[in-house]
């Protein structure tokens, strides 16, 4: 079993969720995420997070999993729940310095952490539970009718995948470079932005030309498994609406009914 | 125009734009259907030029190839070619598209838009052929080298080809791995596949029926494992390696034992030492 994970990457478990057809995960994502966002009394933020906590139960992955998406971003998280709250005019409740923190400015602060949280949680239950190739495929037959636009949406849901794909590959690379350049007394983290900039660069063109090579021979691979930009493609299992597909987006749907 | 079972290598030149020197100069010579083929020679001799060129990624400046009678510059002739020669590259990490291993090996067919149920019982079969079914729902990334190669191979069977070309498969694999890859390519050769390794390391190359050396942009040498290594005029004038059954081979006929010509696998060497003991003397 994998301990760490990093954002983007597939997390193999037999759960009902990962069982369900990526077509209807991908519907229940973009509705979770559009009921966080217009959310804005008491009982619609209260019953979207519940479905957010039972999805994350039924897809019986350990929660620590789910936290460590969170640790390189809540420096971000912080800082703009700190300036949210500043930033919001309102009655002050209590002043510290020249600062003052209103209700609304925590009422506005808080809310925006929470969507924040929620957004991140919901777009990791996404690609926890659905594999690349899946999500391509879901992806590709949802927005086929686009093609008839002469938007490449094939090429577009195989982009999509690799990227996926390689995002953990290149995370692990980076982190070897990082260590390979720290190693030989390369530091990072002192001098000025001109300096650390400079220092950047033993690390990133081995990365550049990496992920060329790499890429080239993706493509190698890829060409000679008879893959065609744009051809269509079948599916080794193939995509089926069951009972629970159809019961959690309209599940989904009545949430976002009681949010707006 | 010949509709046989071979890959057919006519008068092949090739060389990359912009260099005065060709990497492959005037090469003929046929792969048979069914045969285990190994390539070798230094780095640089145009090893990997001459198995794009095989599969079609790579287009002859002069002369022909032809598989199973399809030249591999006709455009028309482009999705039947990859049906039926197959790439493995060096580097395990760079081959995988999915993230589950049976998504992985299915790529290939679900390219050619083949129904979920075929797909299924080609990949399944792929797989075992390999012997990776028991993984089938891991994530790559957690494979070995070794497996990961296998799970190349998988990929290329689920498209059902006659040859299977490979590019030093082995070179960044450890020991362990290694040997699990040739077992299959063994394996895969009893079962009739063409198979055509391409390789640094000339203990894997005696595992073959038949052994090329290319040098300067030429075939140097063409013949079974046995009739190459054993004629050490070849061997220096090509400065190969040798096996290491042919060191030992060599070491004992200097010690004055009698060793037959054409040692060069280990069962042979195992059955003459054994021959060796029970001679009574
Ligand atoms: N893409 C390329 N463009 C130009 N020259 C190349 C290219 N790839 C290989 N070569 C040259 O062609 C020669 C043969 O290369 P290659 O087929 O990779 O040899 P091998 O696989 O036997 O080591 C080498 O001299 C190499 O420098
Ligand atoms: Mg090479």
């Amino acid at each position: 079993m994998l301990n760490s994970v990093t954002m983007g990457q597939y997390l193999p478990v037999n759960s009902p969720v990962h069982k369900m057809d990526p077509r209807a995960k991908l519907m229940v994502t973009v509705l979770t995420a559009v009921t966080v966002l217009v959310a804005t009394n008491w009982m619609g933020i209260l019953t979207v997070s519940l479905w957010i906590g039972l999805v994350l139960a039924a897809t019986r992955i350990r929660l620590v999993l789910y936290w460590q998406i969170y640790k390189p971003l809540w420096l971000l998280l912080i800082t703009s729940f700190v300036f949210q709250v500043v930033f919001t005019p309102g009655e002050p409740l209590l002043l510290l310095g020249l600062l003052s923190l209103s209700k609304t400015g925590l009422v506005a602060g808080g809310r925006m952490l929470w969507q924040m949280i929620c957004l991140l949680l919901v777009a990791a239950v996404l690609t926890f539970s659905t594999t690349p190739i899946q999500l391509s495929t879901a992806l590709e037959r949802l927005l086929l009718p686009l093609g008839k636009l002469k938007i490449p949406v094939r090429e577009f849901a195989m982009a999509i995948n690799l990227a996926l794909r390689f995002v953990p590959t290149l995370f692990d690379e980076s982190r070897f470079l990082i260590a390979a350049q720290r190693s030989r007394g390369a530091d990072f983290t002192r001098g000025g932005v001109r300096q650390r900039a400079k220092g950047l660069i033993p690390f990133l063109i081995p990365l550049l030309t990496n992920i060329f090579r790499r890429a080239d021979e993706l493509a190698v691979a890829m060409e000679i498994r008879c893959y065609r930009a744009g051809a269509e493609r079948s599916t080794i299992n193939e995509l089926k609406f069951k009972l629970p597909d159809y019961l959690a987006v309209l599940a989904n749907l009545i949430i976002l009914i009681i949010a707006l | 125009m010949v509709n046989d079972s071979t890959i057919a290598l006519r008068n092949l030149v090739f060389n990359y734009p912009g260099s005065e020197r060709p990497v492959l100069d005037g090469i003929n010579a046929v792969i048979k259907n069914g045969e285990f083929l190994a390539v070798v020679g230094p780095n640089g001799s145009g090893k990997s030029t001459l198995a794009r060129l095989i599969c079609g990624l790579l287009r002859p400046s002069q002369g022909q190839v032809l598989v199973e009678g399809l030249c591999t510059v006709d455009p028309r002739n482009r999705i039947e070619i990859r049906k039926r020669v197959g790439l493995v590259l060096q580097n395990p990490d760079n081959q995988i598209v999915a993230v589950r291993v049976e998504e992985d090996a299915a790529f290939g067919p679900e390219n050619l838009n083949l129904p979920s149920k075929e797909i299924h019982y080609r990949v399944n079969h792929a797989l075992e052929q390999v012997g990776l079914i028991h993984l089938k729902d891991r994530p790559p990334q957690l494979l070995s080298g070794g497996e990961k190669q296998r799970l190349a191979i998988a990929g290329l069977l689920a498209l059902r080809p006659s040859f299977l070309v490979l590019d030093e498969p082995t070179s960044m694999l450890d020991p362990l791995g290694r040997r699990g890859v040739l077992d299959v390519l063994r394996g895969l050769s009893g079962e009739g596949m063409s198979v055509v390794l391409i390789t640094h390391n000339m203990d894997e190359a005696t595992a073959a029926d038949r052994v090329w050396v290319l040098r300067d942009g030429k075939l140097a040498a063409d013949g079974t494992p046995g009739s190459i290594f054993s004629d050490p005029v070849m061997i220096r004038n090509l400065e190969l390696d040798l096996p290491w059954v042919t060191r030992l081979a060599n070491a004992l006929a200097g010690y004055g034992l009698n060793v037959p010509a054409g040692i060069v696998n280990t069962d042979d060497m195992v059955c003459f030492v054994c021959r060796l003991f029970k001679q009574p003397s």
